[in-house]
C-alpha cells in the first residue's frame, strides 16, 4: 500500500487531512488567499467535505510528510488532530464565525469538554494592580473546579496559565503559533508544560507560518482569540487597552453569545471607552468574584 | 455519518508495538486521565470498561448501553461495504482473564456477535488465550506493560482456518501489543491473511502503565 493510497473501510486518514489542509494554506498564489475566513467558506461551499476531498492525495502527503519533519526536527513530540464532523470534534467551536475544519492539539482533549471553562485574557503588559487581579481571579476560579483558557501571550494570559497549574488547576492555551514553535520565547516551558500535561491547540498551519515573516504571522494571534473564546463558556478580560488585541475575544465573545465580563478597574478607567461598548452589547461588569460565579452556574452545566 | 480512522504515520508513534504494515482503525481518541471523563468518547470508553465486578451497582447499564452503541456504530460502517460480512472472519481479541473469573468480561465478543447478527458472517472467538496472565504482567520489572511475544506464546488458534481476511476487534488500542501477538500468532499459520485491527479508540496520552489495566479497574 503507498501512502498515497485510500485506507480500507473508507477510513479517514488523519496524515492525509493534515497534509490537506496545509496544502490549502499553501495556495497563496491562487485567486483566493488563503485565511480562516476563505477556508472556512470553502467548506461552507462544499458541505460534508474534508479538506482530502478538495486536495490531490499526493500533493496532501507530501505536505504531511513536511510538517512531521518539521515537528520531529523541534521535538513536539505526541500530538493528534480534530476535525469537523469526525470522531471528537468539540461542536462549540462551530459557533465561531468562520468555524475551523482542522485543529492540532497535544495533551488532554477531555478538558475541552470539562465543565466549567473561562477564558481569561488581557493585555501583554498589564499594571501590577492588573497582574494582582489575575492572580487573584484565576486563584478563586480554580478553585472552583473551573478550567482556566487562555492564549499563552506575555502578560495577562501567562500569568493565568502559570497561576491555574501553581494552583493545581486545569489549563487550556490556544496559542497563535504552529505546534512547532513558541511565542514569546520565554513561555517554552510553560507549553511543553500544558501540552504534557493540560491541553495545547493550535490551528495555525505550520508550513505557512514556516515561509511566512513575522510580520504577516502575527496575524494568526488574534484568530486564536475567536477559538479561544468558543471553546470556553465565557470570557474575562481583567485589563485591556481601547486598540488591544484582546478586543478581539470581547468581539467573538458577543457574536458566539457567550458570556462576557469586564473587570470593574477597566470602567473606572476614564481614558477607555472599550467597555462601555460591550457593556451595552451584553458584557457583564464584575465588582466581585460573585458576580462571575452566579452567572455561570446555570451556563455552564449544559454542554 | 461516522467514519472510522485510521492508524498512519502521523500518530503510529503513540503505539509502539505498531509497524507500517499494520492496517488498524479506530473511532475515537480515549485522553481521559485521572478519571476524568467529560467527553463523549470517553464517557463512552469509561462505560465499555466498567467491570463486571460492578453488575450489581446502578452504573451498569451504561456498559450495556456502550456495547450496543459500539454494535451500531460497527454495522452502520460495514454495511457500507457488505462484502466484508462475506469475505472475512470477525473475532475479538481475548480478555485479559479467563471464563470463570470474576472480573472476565467479554464485551468485544458481545460487539463481534451483535456486529454480525443475521449477516452469516464468521463471526467467532478465532483466538484463545490458554491461561491468564494478569498476576504475573502486573508483578513485572517493566510495570504493567505485556510484550507481544509473551502473549503469542498463550494464544491458541481455534479452529476451521479463518477466511482470507480476519477482522479483529479490541476496546482500546494501547501500545498495540495485543494485536500484534494476535496478527503473528494467524499469520503463522495461515500466510498470507489479511488482518485488520478495529478499535473503538486510540489512547492518545502516554501512560507509564498500559492504560487498559487502570481502565479495568474502573
Amino acid at each position: 500500500m503507498t501512502l498515497a493510497s485510500s485506507p480500507a473501510f473508507g477510513a479517514v486518514s488523519p496524515m492525509r487531512e493534515m497534509g490537506a489542509y496545509e496544502w490549502l494554506w499553501q495556495q497563496d498564489d491562487g485567486p483566493v488567499k488563503p485565511s480562516f475566513k476563505a477556508v472556512a467558506q470553502l467548506f461552507r461551499d462544499n458541505p460534508g467535505a474534508l479538506p482530502s476531498d478538495l486536495v490531490d492525495p499526493d500533493d496532501a502527503i507530501a505536505c504531511a510528510r513536511k510538517v512531521l519533519a518539521r515537528f520531529e526536527k523541534s521535538g513536539v513530540g505526541q500530538f493528534s488532530v480534530r476535525m469537523n464532523g469526525i470522531g471528537d470534534y468539540q461542536d462549540k467551536l462551530r459557533d465561531a464565525e468562520n468555524p475551523l475544519e482542522f485543529l492540532y492539539y497535544q495533551g488532554n482533549w477531555d478538558l475541552a469538554y470539562s465543565p466549567r471553562r473561562i477564558a481569561i485574557v488581557g493585555t501583554r503588559s498589564p499594571t501590577d494592580e492588573g497582574v494582582r487581579r489575575a492572580r487573584k481571579l484565576t486563584a478563586l476560579l480554580v478553585k472552583e473546579n473551573y478550567t482556566v483558557v487562555s492564549g499563552l501571550a506575555k502578560g495577562i494570559d501567562t500569568i493565568a496559565h502559570e497561576t491555574a497549574i501553581a494552583h493545581g488547576g486545569n489549563t487550556i492555551a490556544v496559542i497563535g503559533t504552529p505546534l512547532d514553535q513558541v511565542y514569546p520565547k520565554e513561555n517554552a516551558e510553560l507549553q511543553r508544560q500544558i501540552a504534557r500535561d493540560h491541553l495545547l491547540i493550535s490551528q495555525v498551519p505550520v508550513l505557512l507560518y514556516a515561509r511566512r515573516s513575522p510580520q504577516w504571522n502575527r496575524l494568526f494571534f488574534p484568530e486564536r482569540n475567536v477559538t479561544m473564546s468558543a471553546v470556553s463558556h465565557a470570557t474575562v478580560i481583567v485589563e485591556a487597552g481601547d486598540t488591544s488585541g484582546t478586543l478581539i475575544q470581547a468581539r467573538a465573545a458577543v457574536a458566539q453569545k457567550r458570556l462576557l465580563f469586564i473587570l470593574d478597574s477597566n470602567f473606572r478607567n476614564p481614558k477607555l471607552k472599550w467597555p462601555h461598548k460591550y457593556e451595552e452589547k451584553g458584557a457583564i461588569r464584575v465588582q466581585d468574584f460573585d458576580d462571575i460565579k452566579e452567572r455561570l452556574h446555570d451556563e455552564t452545566l449544559s454542554d | 455519518m461516522t467514519r472510522l480512522l485510521a492508524i498512519d504515520d502521523s500518530n503510529r508513534g503513540d503505539h509502539y508495538y505498531l509497524t507500517p504494515d499494520d492496517s488498524c482503525f479506530f473511532l475515537h481518541e480515549f485522553t481521559a486521565r485521572k478519571g476524568y471523563g467529560h467527553s463523549p468518547a470517553n464517557q463512552f470508553i469509561f462505560n465499555f470498561k466498567k467491570s463486571p465486578l460492578k453488575q450489581n451497582e446502578g452504573h451498569y447499564h451504561y456498559k450495556r448501553q456502550a456495547i450496543e452503541q459500539a454494535i451500531r456504530t460497527y454495522r452502520q460502517l460495514f454495511d457500507q461495504a457488505p462484502n466484508i460480512y462475506r469475505e472475512a472472519t470477525f473475532t475479538p481479541i481475548p480478555s485479559s482473564r479467563l471464563p470463570g473469573d470474576p472480573a472476565y468480561d467479554d464485551r468485544m465478543w458481545q460487539v463481534v456477535q451483535g456486529v454480525c447478527a443475521g449477516k452469516g458472517a464468521d463471526a467467532r472467538e478465532l483466538i484463545v488465550q490458554t491461561q491468564a496472565y494478569e498476576a504475573a504482567h502486573l508483578q513485572g520489572p517493566e510495570g504493567s506493560r505485556i510484550k507481544p511475544d509473551e502473549l503469542r506464546a498463550i494464544y491458541r488458534l481455534n479452529p476451521p482456518p479463518p477466511k482470507s481476511t480476519v477482522v479483529v476487534f479490541d476496546d482500546v488500542l494501547s501500545a498495540g501489543s495485543h494485536f500484534r501477538a494476535v496478527k503473528s500468532t494467524i499469520l503463522a499459520a495461515y500466510p498470507g491473511t489479511t488482518v485488520y485491527g478495529m478499535f473503538l479508540a486510540r489512547r492518545v496520552l502516554p501512560d507509564t502503565s498500559d492504560d487498559f489495566d487502570v481502565l479495568d479497574a474502573l
